[in-house]
């Protein structure tokens, strides 16, 4: 089957659904249905749309993209069945994201990405307007604006310089027409900016704040799980196969490595729960794009799947319970899962896989990050990943604690069973992959390789 | 043949079966844990006794192997004898816990997860079950009385833990190959970064300076068998890792003529020696027994240290006799604490007293066992410090040897703390009516005592198994004679001496009771110099007990406003990221990307 | 079997010994410091007196751990003494007289005592415990540093080897002065002879430890006092003084050493507590770890 029906479908859906509002979230659930379906069933390869093979719009389907797809896929239609109620008025904005978050995951041309970009980033700003904090809102417009204008000027730049847009043929032109590398650091640069903002890299990341810290169980999970993975994928594609990072390279590992870090002070300095995960969040994706920046790409892929599971476990339950208690501040949710056992263990479970720690899924991808590493011989920065996942331990279980054990009154929460047993599977799914995890390694032993073919087979052109 | 994979996967099955049975029975769920924990112990013993372990790994997935070695049964035999002995105290205070069936799962995950460390072949199992025993353990301390210090005990073992892993991941960047082995491998600068970092996850383990912080917190806020497991099992793995540090790796570097050893040594003894003296200075003035007791393993982990940094067989024999006789004397010392906690529900020094009247029983317990800590014979205790004495003197360390003496006499202060002001003294009337020990918390107090007795009498067996382990390290046999350990400059016979002095004791007793009887008065009817006193708290000599000497050094440990700074410049750091990058005005961003870019534009031009 | 029984027998016999010879000398000095001080003194045996009558006493008991600790005080300062040489052939554990078994069978008389005095419930009793357990954290540290020293130069901890070492290559008072000089004035304080015999300071804390005792208690904890200066002094001479070959020139050295030490003390006011730890860690434990580095280091 064509992937292009996970674009189609729900751009189609979309359209239909503002004909009948009433309509929409069916509409909404049924397009996501099918595309889970969809990503299921389609075979690899390189569809071209239009068939204009070397100059038209390419969808790359391989492991990589493959693997992403169901993730975000499956990630996205729970995220939407357990969070029904506050879906109502965003049914078009989610099928034009679903659409775009699909395009980008898909999609094999520069430009055509950027157009997905804006479509992602467009819904993400509609979404987020449903926090009802308008300036936090602005900022990220504000922000994500002048990325993607920085990732289109960058793009005119490299085109310029190479002549195509097409990602596969970018590397083999460069080699071909002898570009020097300074000459392609700014065009670089600027794109990893113009990325930079939406995978929440520090300086340009100033919008999640604003945004996580006000975001519901919907919001949150969108933000910091569906679109965190697909920016981290897209950006992991291209610093892997499009990108020479050459000079820039320096500064870009700083840019990572810093982000890393400030995530996990600032989370760790922090006295609100949303607050500290949502810097968790930035420190993850710093660690995500550095291990992509590396040439990493199985653990990077391995680290993106721990984190959508984890943060769909944590955003989840913390949007319920702020929205059960009315608070976010750590001190007032004290003891909460004493009376609510069940989603207490899921979100522990969630947590002690962030740190790390065996038995857990994000155990195995810790091991694989750093053998990896070693195998580099990276010693610096692999000190620093266990330094900073020292701190991020540290304030987890501070939280935990805090939220198991409590000193004085208890306030309650409910969530309802639907909610439960998805967090709970994807618990389970978090311990049965940290003892477990031979099905996954080997299907991810065959991505680099086959994201590398892709340019050795176009460069043949 | 008895496989290890099965006894660490039985042991967490059980664990999840006590968990199942506590939702409802949570009694029921803690006597599991005690059948479960005998099981362990029982075949651990019994077939490592007789060679009959099997190492091969068949259903546990991907890198986890194991091996069978004397070392590493020596330490899972005490281990999980620790464990079982406290075990018969979870069904007295399972009830007081928030999470009775946590607690539950999580001993005996502590107890699978510690034996796979000890038999774990390579450092990938070895990092693994080292990791799964730090979290369940971790979850144990907050059922106690206070939260903190659960962040405080995963702070200070993950620092140990990372150490481990990065020194592992270093090894095998190196060498290839995560076995035990491959770090003797190891040569120059690689070889000295794996010592260090190896010998960082043991102190922070073991709790030595300057990583001893989190005992006493940990120790001292637990759960009372959550105190004991920590110092008598759990602390072992740290020497367990500092033992395969310090033996396994040479790293070149300069040889100290006078004292025998190779530099890094010395300053690993050097650490062990600043251990023992800040422990047993801390000791000294604390007021909870059950603080005191932690800074006093502290300072026992101490002499540990040094013993394996000297690396000779007296020396090593002195530190597995002491991880047995420290195991086995500290365990009855908390145990015992915690009965007069369980029934008392204090264990503040000053607020208790005259135990001894209502619990005689416990208070023979502690007194043996704080007769093995002070290493006096004829308890286990004196015959380890005697051979570590003799090591050290031996090697002529004089500095360490300071340390050693000063904590070996200091023990009889904090020691004897306990014993004068919570179990002796007034008999204070507010503990009218306090029982003894309920008969299960009896059973393991009786045998402890009695283990701890017998090692020190007839220390032929301990001797002969950790012949056997030091043999696997390439040390040669501490020699032996019918009567006697044959030391470097002497020989010590412990059954002569115990004989000694029970001829002594008795010769005396018997003279004592041929003598006029004594009158029997209260304790209230005393030399008072005239007054006249009415209150037994009055006459109550308990807090403050060293005072003059208290006096003498600073009483927070300087060491513990370094930590909190630390933690302090963190917060800092994070305060200043989140004010200059995570502002709610675009235009900040916006400079930052023009930054970046001039930067870059700035370095082309360059 | 019958070799040990044979020594535990010459064993009591060498306890039975050291009290009778220290109760004497203790009586003769009594008698040297009468003189000293312009009085007559009391006869030479009147500590044998007050003793047998202690003993004869009917007295009261505060309780089984009272009773307790004065048997297991006793008895484990019998222990320690058993051991102790009196000539380098007259050893009742040949072998056995290694130095540590002193220190550590010293604690456990100690240990009973300080017990013994806790469980009277008398707090005077357990101020004076505190006083010497702290003092005994004063001055064993220098002791021990120095006599490491000597164990490391003559190669054994027996002190009957640390003795034919001596007579061979002279003594260690003479080779290692200042040791020498650390280790008596550690012995002082072991001894609890002024300027520290804080832990005792009758007219202050009513004789610490022993306030309350009474009758057969008192007598034995007379009789353990006895021992176990016995047991110090007897130390200090095989330690220092080249020990003995025969029983006259062990009991000549034995007179000197605790007359000097029972001559300072009376020419000296009593330190505090805390100023008795200060004064050991700075001077006599500087001396002693300078010493030993300058001799095992060299």
């Amino acid at each position: 089957m064509n992937p292009v029906l996970l674009i189609a479908i729900p751009l189609l859906f979309a359209f239909l659904s503002i004909m009948n509002k009433k309509f929409a979230r069916p509409l909404l659930l049924v397009a996501l249905l099918l595309d889970v379906y969809l990503v299921f069933t389609i075979s690899k390869g390189l569809y071209s749309i239009g068939g204009f093979s070397q100059y038209g719009i390419n969808l790359l389907v391989d492991q990589y993209s493959l693997i992403g797809l169901m993730v975000v896929n499956v990630v996205f239609f729970l995220t939407v069945v357990t969070n029904c109620k506050e879906v109502k008025r965003l049914s078009t904005v989610l099928l034009v994201a679903l659409a775009g978050v699909n395009g980008l995951l898909l999609t094999n041309d520069l430009f055509n990405l950027f157009v997905f970009l804006e479509i992602v980033g467009i819904s993400a700003y509609l979404i987020t307007s449903g926090n009802k904090r308008p300036l936090a809102t602005f900022n990220y417009l504000v922000q994500g604006t002048v990325g993607s204008g920085l990732y289109l000027l960058g793009l005119i730049l490299l085109y310029s310089m190479t002549g195509t847009l097409n990602m596969a043929l970018i590397l083999p032109t460069i080699v071909d027409k002898a570009i020097p590398l300074s000459n392609l650091a700014l065009p670089f640069m600027l794109m990893f900016i113009g990325l930079g903002v939406e995978a929440k890299l520090l300086p340009f990341n100033s919008w999640v704040k604003g945004v996580l810290q006000n975001a519901n169980a919907l919001t949150s999970v969108l933000i910091a799980g569906v679109f965190a993975t697909t920016i981290a994928l897209t950006f992991g594609r291209l610093l892997s196969t499009v990108f020479v990072l050459g000079s820039i390279s320096n500064i870009v590992l700083v840019i990572l490595a810093v982000t890393m870090l400030a995530g996990e002070v600032a989370a760790f300095a922090s006295k609100r729960i949303r607050e500290v995960l949502l810097f968790s969040a930035i420190a993850q994706s710093g660690l995500i794009i550095l291990l992509f920046a590396n040439g990493l790409v199985i653990p990077a892929i391995m680290l993106i799947i721990a984190n959508i599971v984890s943060k769909y476990i944590l955003f989840t339950i913390t949007g319920k319970m702020v929205d059960g208690t009315k608070t976010d501040e750590i001190e007032s949710l004290q003891g909460v899962f004493s009376k609510n056992k069940l989603v207490g263990f899921a979100f522990t479970v969630a947590s002690l896989s962030v740190i790390g720690l065996p038995l857990f899924f994000g155990f195995i991808v810790k091991l694989n990050i750093l053998t990896s590493l070693f195998s580099q011989y990276q010693l610096f920065l692999s000190a620093l990943i266990l330094v900073v996942s020292l701190i991020e331990g540290t304030y987890f279980v501070k939280l935990l604690i805090k939220l198991w054990y409590s000193v004085g009154e208890v306030k309650t929460f409910k969530v309802d069973a639907l909610v439960k047993v998805v967090t709970l599977i994807f618990a389970l799914g978090l311990i049965v992959f940290g003892v477990y995890t031979k099905p996954l390694t080997d299907s991810l032993m065959t991505v680099p390789e086959e994201m590398m073919e892709a340019i050795a087979e176009r460069g043949n052109f | 043949m008895f496989s290890i994979e099965l006894v660490v996967l039985s042991t967490l099955l059980a664990g999840v079966l006590a968990y199942i049975v506590s939702i409802k029975l949570p009694k029921l769920g803690s006597y599991l844990t005690i059948l479960a924990s005998l099981a362990v112990f029982s075949v651990l013993a019994y077939f490592g006794f007789n060679n009959n372990l099997d190492a091969e790994v068949n259903l546990i997935p991907q890198f986890v192997l194991f091996k069978t070695s004397m070392f590493g049964l020596y330490f899972a035999i005490i281990v999980s004898f620790i464990f079982f002995m406290v075990s018969f105290f979870n069904p007295y205070f399972i009830k007081d816990y928030k999470y009775p069936a946590a607690y539950n799962l999580f001993y005996l995950m502590a107890l699978a997860g510690t034996i796979g460390v000890f038999f774990a072949s390579n450092f990938i199992t070895l990092f693994i079950f080292f990791e799964i025993v730090v979290w369940t353990s971790m979850f144990l301390i907050p059922l106690g009385k206070k939260r903190k210090p659960t962040v405080t005990y995963f702070v200070f073992s993950t620092v140990g833990s990372f150490a481990m892993l990065y020194a592992v991941m270093f090894t095998f960047s190196i060498t290839g190959s995560f076995d035990l082995a491959a770090i003797s491998v190891l040569s120059g600068k690689s070889a000295l970064l794996v010592y260090i970092l190896l010998a960082v996850a043991g102190f922070a383990k073991l709790g030595a300076y300057p990583f001893y912080v989190w005992l006493p917190k940990v120790l001292g806020k637990s759960p009372d068998p959550v105190s004991a497991v920590f110092s008598g099992g759990i602390e072992k793995l740290g020497a367990f890792i500092a033992f395969m540090a310090i033996l396994r790796i040479s790293p070149a570097s300069i040889y100290l003529e006078a004292v025998g050893m190779y530099l890094q040594n010395y300053v690993i003894a050097i650490f062990g020696a600043i251990t023992i003296v800040v422990g047993t200075l801390q000791a000294i003035r604390q007021d909870d027994a059950k603080k005191l007791l932690a800074y006093s393993s502290a300072s026992n982990g101490g002499y540990i240290l040094v013993a394996i940094a000297m690396s000779s067989s007296i020396s090593l024999t002195g530190a597995m006799y002491h991880i047995l006789a420290h195991a086995l004397a500290s365990t009855a010392a908390f145990l015992a604490i915690a009965v007069v906690h369980y029934r008392t529900k204090t264990t503040k020094i000053s607020e208790l007293g005259g135990m001894i009247h209502h619990m005689p029983l416990t208070y023979m317990v502690y007194l043996m066992a704080i007769i093995s800590m002070a290493g006096i014979p004829p308890m286990g205790g004196f015959i380890s410090k005697w051979l570590i004495f003799q090591a050290v003197i031996n090697k002529q360390m004089i500095i360490v040897a300071v340390a050693t003496f000063f904590g070996s006499i200091g023990s009889f202060l904090y020691v004897f703390r306990p014993l004068a002001a919570l179990f002796l003294g007034q008999k204070l009337p507010k503990y009218k009516g306090v029982k003894e020990a309920p008969f299960l918390m009896m059973i393991p107090l009786i045998i402890l005592t009695l283990g701890s007795f017998y090692i020190g009498v007839i220390p032929n067996q301990v001797i002969d198994f950790s012949n056997k382990v030091i043999a696997e390290f390439g040390f040669g046999p501490l020699l032996m004679n019918e009567f006697g350990i044959q030391g470097a400059n002497g020989t010590l016979s412990a059954p002569i001496i115990a004989s000694v002095f029970g001829l002594g004791v008795v010769v005396i007793a018997i003279i004592f009771f041929i003598l006029p009887k004594s009158r029997k008065v209260g304790l209230m009817d005393t030399y008072t110099s005239g007054e006249f006193i009415y209150t037994e708290e009055l006459l109550h000599y308990s807090a403050d007990f060293y005072a003059p000497f208290e006096r003498l050094y600073p009483a927070k440990p300087l060491i513990s406003k370094v930590y909190a700074m630390i933690k302090e410049k963190v917060n800092e750091l994070g305060r200043f990221f989140k004010y200059w990058f995570f502002t709610n005005k675009p235009e900040v961003t916006v400079l930052w990307i023009v930054l970046i870019l001039t930067l870059l534009v700035w370095g082309d031009i360059l | 079997m019958s070799v040990i029984l044979m020594s535990m027998l010459i064993g009591l016999g060498v306890a039975l010994f050291g009290f009778t010879l220290q109760t004497t000398i203790g009586g003769i000095n009594r008698k040297v410091v009468g003189r000293m001080q312009k009085r007559y003194g009391p006869k030479w045996y009147q500590e044998f007196l007050d003793i047998f009558k202690a003993l004869s006493k009917r007295a009261i008991s505060h309780g089984w751990i009272y009773d307790f600790g004065v048997i297991m005080a006793v008895g484990g300062i019998t222990a320690t003494a058993m051991f102790m040489p009196i000539t380098d052939s007259l050893v009742a554990f040949a072998g056995y007289d290694n130095f540590f078994i002193f220190v550590y069978l010293l604690a456990v008389g100690m240990l009973g005592m300080a017990m013994s005095a806790s469980g009277s419930g008398n707090p005077l009793a357990s101020i004076g415990v505190m006083r010497a357990l702290t003092q005994m954290l004063a001055y064993e540290v220098p002791f021990m540093v120095v006599v490491i020293t000597i164990i490391k130069v003559s190669g054994t901890s027996s002190l009957t080897g640390i003795m034919e070492f001596q007579q061979a290559n002279g003594w260690f008072a003479l080779s290692l002065p200042i040791g020498f000089g650390v280790a008596f004035l550690s012995l002082l304080g072991m001894l609890g002879k002024k300027p520290f015999e804080t832990y005792i300071a009758p007219s202050e804390i009513a004789s610490g430890p022993m306030v309350e005792y009474g009758g057969k208690q008192l007598g034995l904890l007379f009789v353990m006092h006895e021992i176990a200066t016995f047991i110090e002094v007897s130390l200090f001479v095989h330690l220092f003084l080249g020990g003995a070959s025969n029983i006259i020139e062990f009991l000549a050295k034995y007179f000197i050493v605790y007359t000097v030490a029972n001559l300072i003390s009376n020419l000296n006011g009593r330190f505090k507590i805390d100023q008795v730890v200060v004064f050991f860690y700075k001077w006599p434990l500087a001396l002693a770890v300078l010493q030993a580095i300058w001799v095992l280091w060299r």
